[in-house]
């Protein structure tokens, strides 16, 4: 489990985080939620390593986060921040390579797992195609690629029975490039690997695809959170509507009566 | 930007490149010596004589040097994420001459020192100015965590003027044997390579070389950006120091020896990118093979231009490497746009 008790962070007198709490549970799809600056991706980044937090602390598996080792974390958990900007000509199957950094495989071995991660993100036999010329849809299913090869590539070497227990993925809005069809496909990858066991935090703004696919959400308002539950709880008071001052109306979705929004015109 | 040859056959390339720039400087010259007796067995004592005593160690300087070049833009352009990035443009060459110049002029060693312990000294002195430049530069152009482009542009730019006035006082302070020594040794020069000199640069270079291509994994993480290295298990502080500690004495012991010798590190790397993909696995060794036999190339070149005399090797390279700049920069400018 990955969890954060009471973290907070200041930046020039000014709370970017208040007092956080929240845990990453494995086999679930935990979707973050929040206006603009809320203070998802600066929670992201205390979360993965990259930012130490001024008070509170953060656990991966009951072991302190900055306990934890470079190398070992990166075998642990992968992450994904937005809009990765490669400068030089590399080819799609030398960026999702990167991902295998911290493993050993044969060459083979790393083929054969990058050209079936590449089939699950929509994005076959592209392996020799530059990088560079991709769209950014494309390319954003490429970086999603490289994680998702680096929390497997031990399932290649070794017993494949393990299932994802004990892994962890942080996504920073994996889908904003996305057209309709592959922002489905991808949330339902997501869903899929959350039940086979991966414990995953997501950030999206998409509160009517959060309500349908997370199995929790966390909404974030000025760096507090003001809610942290199923899905199903915002069906009650008008929690949504208030965080994003937004005139909403709110409906349920015909399949499951999950709580959608739509906008008044 | 596509790769104009496949990633598999690259070293056959090279390597036959280099002999053959090896072949061509050790025959070409104001006294030439037919490629049969180079390579065969029958040769005259005086041609021997050139060969051992002249011509190979100067090839081996050129093409030690022009690797450590090579590879150090190589280096540079992943550490800064930025393809124009480069020891000359960016100033650290010329922040290591001035340290040199400082040695040559105001001298505060005695003169008695063996020439061996000297060649060391004006090593360590360039790699002391290599070191300090490269520090300056990142801390200039670092801005919110990431290194900016123009930043570092400007950074260079500033310091090589700064550099340009310090080696203008010590040039307005020095005698006229330190002025000739001063100013042949800015213009990148070659000529007078002996063995003692080759075996202190190959001792240091060639290590350094197996430790770099070593790395170029890690090289290749950092083209992903510092958090996502980081994320993938590279300790990307410390790995940032070593890089810059690495380019300091490669770009210290060439200025130290050679002088200002510019653009093979912007144009090498850009052409084995350009042919071969933009792997650091491939492009650290192809550098450094390319960077051999252009250096080689062009001292060979600075050789036959003008017989009997001899031009400054740095000329040749910048007459090559200014233009090269120019329109790799107009690309860029083009592409982003």
């Amino acid at each position: 489990m990955l969890n954060v008790s009471d973290l907070t962070l200041m930046r020039s007198e000014k709370n970017l985080l208040d007092k956080v709490s929240l845990s990453i549970k494995p086999g679930q799809l935990t979707i973050i939620l929040g206006p603009n600056g809320a203070g998802k991706s600066t929670l992201l980044k205390c979360c993965s390593g990259a930012l130490q937090a001024d008070a509170g602390h953060i656990t991966l598996d009951d072991t302190p986060l900055e306990n934890w080792s470079l190398a070992e974390l990166a075998k642990k958990r992968a992450v994904l921040t937005q809009q990765i900007h490669l400068p030089f000509a590399l080819t799609v199957k030398e960026v999702v390579f990167l991902g295998l950094a911290p493993w050993s495989l044969s060459d083979f071995q790393a083929s054969e797992l990058i050209h079936n991660t590449l089939i699950e993100v929509g994005m076959p036999d592209t392996e020799t195609r530059q990088y560079a010329s991709l769209s950014g849809g494309e390319q954003q299913r490429i970086q999603l690629a490289r994680v998702l090869v680096q929390l497997f590539a031990d399932q290649q070497c070794e017993a494949k029975t393990q299932g994802y227990k004990g892994k962890y993925l942080l996504l920073d809005e994996p889908i904003s490039a996305l057209d309709l069809h592959q922002q489905q496909r991808i949330l339902r990858l997501l869903k899929n690997l959350a039940q086979k066991g991966l414990g995953i935090f997501c950030i999206l703004h998409d509160i009517n695809l959060a309500t349908l696919y997370g199995d929790k959400l966390v909404l974030l308002e000025k760096g507090k959170v003001t809610f942290n539950s199923k899905p199903q709880q915002l069906a009650q008071g008008h929690i949504i509507e208030t965080a994003y001052q937004a005139d909403l109306i709110r409906l349920a979705h015909p399949d499951n009566q999950l709580p959608q929004w739509q906008f008044r015109q | 930007m596509k790769r104009v040859l496949s990633s598999q056959i690259p070293y056959p390339i090279l390597i036959l490149a280099l002999f053959i720039a090896g072949v061509f400087a050790l025959t070409q010259g104001a006294y030439s010596i037919s490629w049969r007796e180079v390579l065969g067995a029958s040769i005259n004592d005086i041609d021997r004589q050139i060969l051992i005593t002249v011509r190979l160690p100067r090839l081996l300087m050129a093409a030690l040097v022009g690797a450590a070049l090579a590879v150090s833009g190589a280096l540079m352009q992943a550490l800064f994420r930025n393809p124009l990035a480069d020891p000359g443009l960016l100033g650290v060459s010329s922040g290591a001459s001035v340290f040199v110049g400082i040695l040559i002029v105001l001298n505060p060693f005695s003169g008695d020192l063996p020439l061996w312990a000297h060649s060391y000294m004006q090593s360590a002195a360039a790699f002391l100015g290599a070191v300090l430049t490269c520090w300056l530069i990142f801390q200039l152009s670092k801005h919110k965590g990431q290194v900016s482009v123009l930043h570092l542009l400007l950074a260079g730019i500033a310091i090589n003027a700064l550099s340009g006035s310090a080696t203008g006082l010590l040039t307005y302070m020095s005698n006229d044997e330190q002025l000739r020594a001063l100013t042949f040794w800015a213009m990148g020069n070659l000529g007078g390579s002996r063995w003692e000199q080759v075996a202190v640069i190959a001792s240091i270079l060639l290590p350094l070389f197996c430790y770099v291509w070593r790395q170029s994994k890690n090289l290749n993480l950092l083209l992903l950006g510092e958090d996502e290295a980081r994320y993938l298990g590279l300790d990307v502080e410390r790995f940032k120091i070593k890089l810059i500690a690495i380019v300091a004495l490669c770009v210290g012991v060439t200025v130290a020896f050679t002088g200002l010798i510019g653009f093979i590190g912007l144009m090498v790397p850009h052409l084995v990118r350009m042919l071969f993909g933009a792997d650091n696995r491939i492009v650290i060794p192809c550098s450094a093979l390319l960077g051999a036999s252009l250096l080689t190339g062009a001292d060979t070149l600075a050789r036959l231009l003008v017989i009997p005399a001899e031009l400054p090797v740095g000329l040749v390279t910048s007459l090559l490497g200014g233009p090269f700049f120019l329109w790799l920069l107009l690309k860029n400018i083009r592409e982003t746009s």
